[in-house]
């Protein structure tokens, strides 16, 4: 990303400069977790990146490709904050619908009922959406992203609505498709341990206007198990990033 | 079986109502008609209320059919372009809460005493309930849903077919429940408005409240009413049929 700058109109007419300025590479096959006060364009730069919206300046490359051009490859996968699972379908038929448009230039079908066994929905394939709970909707989400193989992934704060230990259990198959797949990951969150535990790197932003204030590196080693987690190293990234976030609140004038 | 608790009200409102009618029909002879002289209409000639009765259904059905297929179209219209969008559903809103009814009269005057009028009326009271309905179900695709989708650059008419058509079919139902009573009233009132020329319930109680016929008058209604609930009925199964992932 280059100079990337995105404006709202308001209904005065006067506009929101949602990102400016935003110069940002991210390397093919690494995590990157964006981390920011509400507000300070996180969700309008996934939108940009997957080519939903135009930018207002500056450039954006996929994969050597414009956003539209890479949208219509079918390079990225999108996993919102809420599920966004089709009432009427059942897992199985979520996950697969993805492949069922723009078929020309779909990736195949991978052995998504392999998939979802192996994010423990063995046994809910052919329930519908509305028999799940909220971690397993989610879980079904991510498989539906996973599954279309793309070379871009990218995730909205997938598990805010989720309590900790569902959190930390999602986090955990989220790592291990990862592995397996290794798509580029752009991954937003407002949990600062969630964004150490799986990134390569973070880019922390701040609002007014969207910017990024600060790129870390956590040159941690994966797996990222237990010992690691509770590791000083670690500590130490979370203090950090903290800090830094502290500086990103404070411009944004929010109360934390 | 069902407990007594369930059923004993509705009987007994039931009974309350009987009493009633009789009591009425004892002291205002020119506006009610014993109930067994209802009956004694109704299994005296049943053929005679079958055949009018089929001819109102398929008048009603086929104005219905006409309608949906027509509204349902310019749903879709409607949902995909914005301009026409702000154009055509201020001009619906008015239009479904303006008692078309009203027109029949012009209706069979520049259509005849045929089939023409009725299903025109009937296909005129259903276009806009549908309208609305259907304009409002192909929106209701939620907004995170529609991003996965244009994420992997699906087409309108994949969004349309996948996400779209199936998200509006409980208000697909919603419509069809106004909209199936709604057809008979069509139907009938078109006829009650050709002045005895032709078949139909509306028709037959036209007829015979010229002549002074109450109990065939009453007869004809409770006919409508019960076709009216059997329709009902039928769209409320058809609505568990297909809707069984939808809550309500
Ligand atoms: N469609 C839109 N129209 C107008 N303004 C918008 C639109 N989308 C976003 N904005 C504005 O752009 C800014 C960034 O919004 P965005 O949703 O990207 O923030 P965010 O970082 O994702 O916040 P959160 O953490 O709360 O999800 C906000 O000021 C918001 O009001
Ligand atoms: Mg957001």
């Amino acid at each position: 990303m280059h100079g990337v700058r995105r404006l709202y109109q308001q209904a005065d007419l006067t506009d929101t400069i949602a990102l400016d300025g935003i110069d940002l590479t991210i390397e093919p096959g690494t995590f990157v977790s964006i981390i920011g006060p509400s507000g300070c364009g996180k969700s309008t730069l996934l939108r940009l990146i997957s080519g939903q919206e135009p930018t207002d300046a500056g450039r954006i490359t996929v994969c050597g490709l414009t956003p539209t051009e890479a949208a219509e490859a079918k390079a990225f996968g999108f996993v919102p904050q809420s599920p966004a699972l089709l009432p009427w379908l059942s897992v199985l038929g979520n996950v697969t619908l993805p492949h069922k448009v723009n078929r020309r230039h779909d990736r195949g079908l991978p052995d998504l009922e392999g998939m979802l066994r192996e994010v423990g929905l063995g046994e809910s394939i052919h329930k519908l959406p509305a028999e799940l709970s909220g971690g397993m909707k989610q879980r079904t989400a991510i498989v539906r992203a996973f599954g279309l193989r793309p070379d871009v992934l990218l995730l909205d704060e997938p598990f805010g609505a989720l309590d900790e230990f569902t959190r930390e259990a999602l986090q955990e198959q989220l790592l291990q498709l990862w592995e397996q797949t290794r798509a580029t990951v752009v991954f937003v969150t407002h949990s600062i341990a969630e964004a150490v535990r799986l990134s390569d790197r973070v880019v922390v932003m701040a609002p007014r206007p969207g910017r990024v204030t600060d790129v870390i590196d956590i040159d941690l080693p994966r797996p990222r198990h237990q010992e690691v987690i509770t590791s000083p190293e670690f500590h130490a990234f979370e203090l950090t990033l903290r800090e830094r976030l502290r500086d990103a609140f404070s411009g944004s004038g929010l109360q934390r | 079986m069902l407990r007594p608790a369930y059923w004993l009200p509705f009987v007994l409102l039931l009974v309350v109502l009987g009493l009633g009618w009789e009591l009425g029909a004892r002291h205002v002879p020119y506006l009610f008609a014993p109930l067994g002289d209802i009956a004694g209409v109704l299994t005296g000639d049943p053929g005679y209320f079958v055949s009018n009765t089929l001819v109102t259904l398929s008048e009603a059905l086929v104005g219905l059919g006409i309608g949906f297929v027509a509204a349902f179209a310019l749903a879709v219209v409607v949902s995909e372009v914005g301009v026409v969008r702000r154009a055509v559903m201020p001009v619906a809103v008015v239009l479904s809460v303006t008692p078309l009814v009203a027109i029949a009269p012009l209706l069979v005057v520049a259509l005849g005493f045929g089939m023409a009028p009725k299903v025109v009326l009937t296909a005129l009271v259903c276009f806009f309930p549908i309208l609305i309905n259907v304009a409002a179900g192909l929106r209701a695709v939620p907004g995170p849903v529609l991003q996965v989708y244009r994420t992997v650059a699906a087409s309108r008419l994949e969004v349309l077919r996948h996400l779209r058509v199936p998200a509006s079919l409980p208000y697909v139902f919603a419509s069809l429940r106004i909209v199936f009573p709604l057809s008979l009233i069509g139907a009938v009132v078109a006829e009650l408005s050709a002045a005895g020329s032709a078949d139909g319930l509306g028709s037959v109680i036209q007829v015979a409240s010229s002549q002074n016929r109450l109990a065939t008058v009453w007869a004809a209604i409770f006919v409508l009413a019960a076709l009216g609930s059997l329709l009902f009925w039928l769209v409320t199964l058809a609505e568990r049929r297909v809707l069984h992932w939808h809550e309500s």
